[in-house]
């Protein structure tokens, strides 16, 4: 398998909350986030985690509303 | 900036979220009802959202689909309510067509450009939300899992 394949498969898994990996250039280290696994509190954290995911795109599409606005401005 | 805040009531059967933007309430307004925008960022990285029916007024309707790979995941809903404030909507997963949500979304101007959106969902019973909240876990958990058999099967872990 390739580099980019266990790439693609740990941001899936990333993207579910059950691993985090700090910012940076490959190779990264992988946690496991075992809080997730609990079973109430990880339910809640899961679904915070994936609305705070959706709410980091909206940050960017808000970035470009924001140029372009700019740009139409000049 | 902060990270969404999460709040399940201990009394109703509501999940609330909080956050807040570096947008006015009308570019936030923008982003939720303009379906090019509302399409590029509702969905999670690995999926592609289409949108089906988009007619972002009160009392107009919505319908779109997340797809990924060969999967499709089906959404659709009213929009009960659209004004400068708020936008107060129903949401319901095709899976499970007898549930529905209803959602409303606040756009609390904080000044300087900056907004605090609440996001509210109320749903028909503690057993639907506390289903709602796991069917993600599950969908994540079992993701996570069917990727890391594959992974194993290959042999490259």
């Amino acid at each position: 398998m390739y580099k980019r394949q266990v790439y693609k498969h740990l941001k899936v898994l990333e993207e579910a909350g059950l691993v985090t990996r700090p910012p940076g250039p490959q190779p990264r280290s992988v946690r496991l986030e075992r809080d997730v696994f609990d079973e109430v509190g990880g339910w809640i954290e899961q679904y915070r985690r994936r609305a705070e995911a959706r709410y980091q795109r909206l940050d960017a599409v808000l970035r470009t509303m924001q140029d372009e606005q700019r740009g139409s401005e000049k | 900036m902060s990270e969404a805040q999460i709040e399940a009531d201990k009394n109703l059967p509501i999940i609330r979220i909080t956050r807040e933007f570096a947008g006015t309430p009308e570019q936030l307004l923008r982003a939720h009802t303009d379906p090019e925008l509302f399409a590029q960022w509702c969905g999670p990285d690995s999926t592609t959202v289409r949108i089906d029916h988009w007619d972002a007024k009160s009392g107009g309707a919505w319908r779109y689909a997340a797809v990924r790979g060969d999967e499709e995941f089906g959404f659709h809903g009213c929009f009960h309510e659209v004004g400068p404030k708020r936008i107060v909507q129903t949401f319901t997963f095709d899976g499970a067509p007898d549930g529905v949500a209803l959602e409303t979304l606040t756009f609390e101007d904080l000044g300087d450009g900056r907004t605090r959106l609440h996001a509210q969902s109320l749903v028909d019973s503690f057993e639907g939300r506390d289903a709602w909240l796991r069917s993600g876990m599950e969908t994540g958990v079992n993701e996570g899992y069917a990727k890391l058999d594959t992974l194993l099967t290959k042999g490259t872990v």
